[in-house]
C-alpha cells in the first residue's frame, strides 16, 4: 500500500491533538498555545492534499477513513476541554469573554 | 488552612481549601468596554468546582453507562460463540452439509447417524445460546434492581448532607460537607446518569431526565417493577405513585438496561429463527416417507414464545435413524431421495423477515447487529472512558492550581483554550469534507 499523505498528516494531526490534550487538563496554556499553531499549520497542509487525487486503493481508503474517524475522536475530546474551561472562565470572569474584541495579540487595548 | 490541605492530601475527593477572596469589579471605560483588573478567585473556584463538576457528573454518567453496556454485550456477544465456529450459524451449515452427503446414499445408515448428530447438535446449540441470553437477561435485571439499592442509599445520604450544608449557612465554610456532597452526587451520577445543580446555600439537586432524585432536602426512591408486557421498568417514586425512567435513566443502570434491551431482541429474532426453521423443516420431513415406508416425524419440537430455548431434535428418529423420510411415496424405495432433495431447498427458500430472506440470510443479520453493536459500544465506552479522564485531570488539575499565583494569567488561559476550540471547528468541517467525498 502506498502511504498517502493524507494519512501522514493525519496520523500528525492524532498525535499533536493527543498532546493538546495532555496540555489542556494540565492547564499548560503555553504549550497549548503553540500546539495551537502547529495543528493550524498541519490542517492547512491537510487542506492542501485534499486536492489530490484519493487513491483508488481501498485499503488505502479504509485507512484514510480510519485515521479520520479517530481524529474525529480526540477532537471530540479536545472540544469538551476546551469548551469547559471557557465555560468556567467566561462565567467566572464576563469582562474577559470577548478577549479578542478589547485586546490584541500583543495584550494591548485594541481602540474602537 | 494549610494543615487542614496537608492532612487531606491524600483523602479521596478532597479539594485543596484557599483563602477566598474577590477582586473589585472590572472598571467600565469610555464606550462601554471593560478593562479587567485580575479574576476574582473565589469566583473561580465556585465556577471550576460547580460547571466542571457537572460537565465531570455527565461524562461519568456516560462512562458507566457505555462501560456497563459494553460489558453486557461482550457477554451476550459471547454466548453466540461464533468466534469459536461453534455457534449457531456453524451448526445450521453443518446440518444442510450432512443432509447434502446423505444424498449419496439415502439409506445408508451412517449418514443418517451423521444426520442425527447434526440435528441434535443444531437442536441443542440454539436451545443453549437462547437459555445463556436469557439467563444473562435476568442477571442484568437482577444488577439494576440492586443497583437501585444502592443509589436510595446515597441519596439519602446526600439529603442528609444537604441538611447539614444548609444548616452550617456557610456552603464555602462547610468544606468537608461539600466534598462529600460532590462525591455522593458524582457516586450517584455514575449509577443513573444524573444531572446536578446546586442551590445558592450549596444544597445539591439531582435529576434523572428532569425528574429529581434529590432535590434539597427531599430524596425519593428508585425501584423497579413490571409493565403489562411483564417487562422490567425503572421508577422513581412520586407522592403515591411512579413515574417510568426506563428510556431515560443513564449511567451503570441505563447501560445495564440498555444491553439488556438489545439481548431481549436478539433472543425474540433467535425463537423467530428457531420457530421458522423447525416450522419449515417439520413440514417438509411431513412429506416425506421413511425406510419403514412411514410418514415422516417432525424433526424439531419447540414451544411457542421460547422456541429456541426449548428446541430439541426428535428422540424417536435420533434413536432410529430409519425413521428420516427422504422418500417422495412409501413404496418408492430405499434410493428414493426426492424429499431429502427437498429439505436441501429449505436452506435457500426465503421464509424469513417476510420472505426477503433465507435462513442463512437471516441469521447473518441477526449475528451482523450483535458483532456490530458490541464493537460500536466497546467504540463508545473507550470514548467516554477517555472523556470521563480528560474531564478528571482538568478537575484535578483546576482543584489542586495555586489560583492566586495564575490568577493574573488566566486571560492568557481563556485565549489559548478559547484558540483551541477554534482550531477544533476548523478541522470539524475539513474532516467532514474530507469524509463526504470519499
Amino acid at each position: 500500500m502506498i502511504v498517502d499523505s493524507r494519512l501522514t498528516l493525519l496520523g500528525q494531526l492524532i498525535d499533536v491533538t493527543e498532546r493538546q490534550i495532555q496540555a489542556a487538563r494540565t492547564l499548560r496554556h503555553g504549550d497549548l498555545d503553540e500546539l495551537n499553531s502547529i495543528h493550524s499549520d498541519l490542517l492547512f497542509q491537510l487542506t492542501v492534499a485534499m486536492q489530490e487525487a484519493l487513491p483508488e486503493d481501498q485499503e488505502a481508503l479504509d485507512a484514510i477513513r480510519e485515521k479520520a474517524n479517530e481524529l474525529g475522536r480526540s477532537q471530540e475530546r479536545l472540544a469538551t476541554l476546551a469548551g469547559s474551561v471557557v465555560s468556567i472562565l467566561e462565567r467566572a470572569n464576563p469582562a474577559a469573554a470577548a478577549p479578542t474584541n478589547l485586546y490584541a495579540k500583543s495584550g494591548r487595548l485594541r481602540v474602537g | 488552612m494549610t494543615s487542614h490541605n496537608v492532612s487531606n492530601a491524600s483523602t479521596e475527593g478532597f479539594h485543596r481549601r484557599s483563602v477566598e477572596r474577590e477582586l473589585p469589579a472590572s472598571r467600565l471605560i469610555a464606550g462601554g468596554a471593560s478593562v479587567g483588573q485580575g479574576v476574582g478567585i473565589s469566583r473561580i473556584r465556585r465556577a471550576s468546582d460547580e460547571l466542571l463538576g457537572m460537565r465531570w457528573m455527565e461524562a461519568q454518567g456516560d462512562a458507566s453507562f457505555s462501560g456497563a453496556e459494553s460489558a453486557g454485550l461482550s457477554t451476550v456477544e459471547t454466548y453466540f460463540n461464533e468466534t469459536n465456529q461453534i455457534g449457531v450459524n456453524q451448526v445450521v451449515e453443518e446440518f444442510f452439509n450432512a443432509l447434502g452427503s446423505a444424498t449419496s446414499d439415502p439409506s445408508d445408515i451412517g449418514h443418517r447417524q451423521t444426520l442425527n448428530r447434526a440435528g441434535f447438535n443444531l437442536a441443542d446449540t440454539v436451545s443453549r445460546t437462547a437459555t445463556n441470553i436469557d439467563t444473562a437477561i435476568t442477571d442484568f435485571e437482577l444488577g439494576i434492581e440492586a443497583t437501585t439499592t444502592s443509589v436510595n442509599r446515597l441519596t439519602t445520604e446526600l439529603a442528609s448532607v444537604n441538611r447539614a450544608i444548609n444548616e452550617s449557612g456557610d456552603a464555602l465554610g462547610a468544606g468537608d460537607m461539600v466534598d462529600r456532597r460532590d462525591q455522593l452526587a458524582q457516586e450517584i451520577a455514575s449509577l443513573t446518569g444524573g444531572n446536578i445543580s446546586f442551590t445558592d446555600s450549596g444544597m445539591a439537586n439531582l435529576y434523572v431526565g428532569g425528574h429529581a432524585l434529590v432535590a434539597g432536602l427531599e430524596q425519593r426512591d428508585m425501584t423497579v417493577g413490571v409493565d403489562a408486557n411483564n417487562d422490567q421498568t425503572i421508577l422513581i417514586e412520586a407522592g403515591s405513585g411512579h413515574l417510568n425512567v426506563t428510556s431515560i435513566v443513564g449511567g451503570d443502570i441505563g447501560g445495564t438496561n440498555s444491553a439488556k434491551e438489545k439481548a431481549v431482541e436478539y433472543l425474540a429474532d433467535l425463537n423467530t429463527f428457531a420457530g421458522d426453521f423447525a416450522v419449515a423443516m417439520n413440514a417438509q420431513h411431513n412429506t416425506g416417507f421413511d425406510l419403514n415406508g412411514t410418514a415422516g416425524g417432525d424433526l424439531f419440537g419447540t414451544t411457542a414464545g421460547s422456541e429456541a430455548s426449548s428446541m430439541e431434535f426428535s428422540q424417536a428418529i435420533y434413536d432410529d435413524a430409519k425413521l428420516w423420510a427422504f422418500g417422495a411415496a412409501a413404496t418408492s424405495g430405499v434410493g428414493d431421495d426426492t424429499n431429502l432433495e427437498a429439505m436441501i431447498n429449505v436452506e435457500s427458500a426465503q421464509l424469513f423477515s417476510g420472505g426477503s430472506e433465507t435462513s442463512g440470510q437471516f441469521l447473518a443479520t441477526l449475528l451482523g447487529s450483535v458483532a456490530s453493536d458490541t464493537a460500536q459500544s466497546a467504540t463508545n465506552a473507550s470514548q467516554a472512558s477517555a472523556h470521563n479522564a480528560d474531564l478528571a485531570g482538568l478537575m484535578k488539575s483546576l482543584t489542586s492550581v495555586d489560583l492566586d499565583q495564575e490568577a493574573t494569567s488566566l486571560i492568557e488561559f481563556q485565549a489559548a483554550y478559547q484558540a483551541s476550540a477554534k482550531v477544533i471547528r476548523a478541522a470539524d468541517e475539513l474532516l467532514q469534507s474530507l469524509l463526504a467525498v470519499m
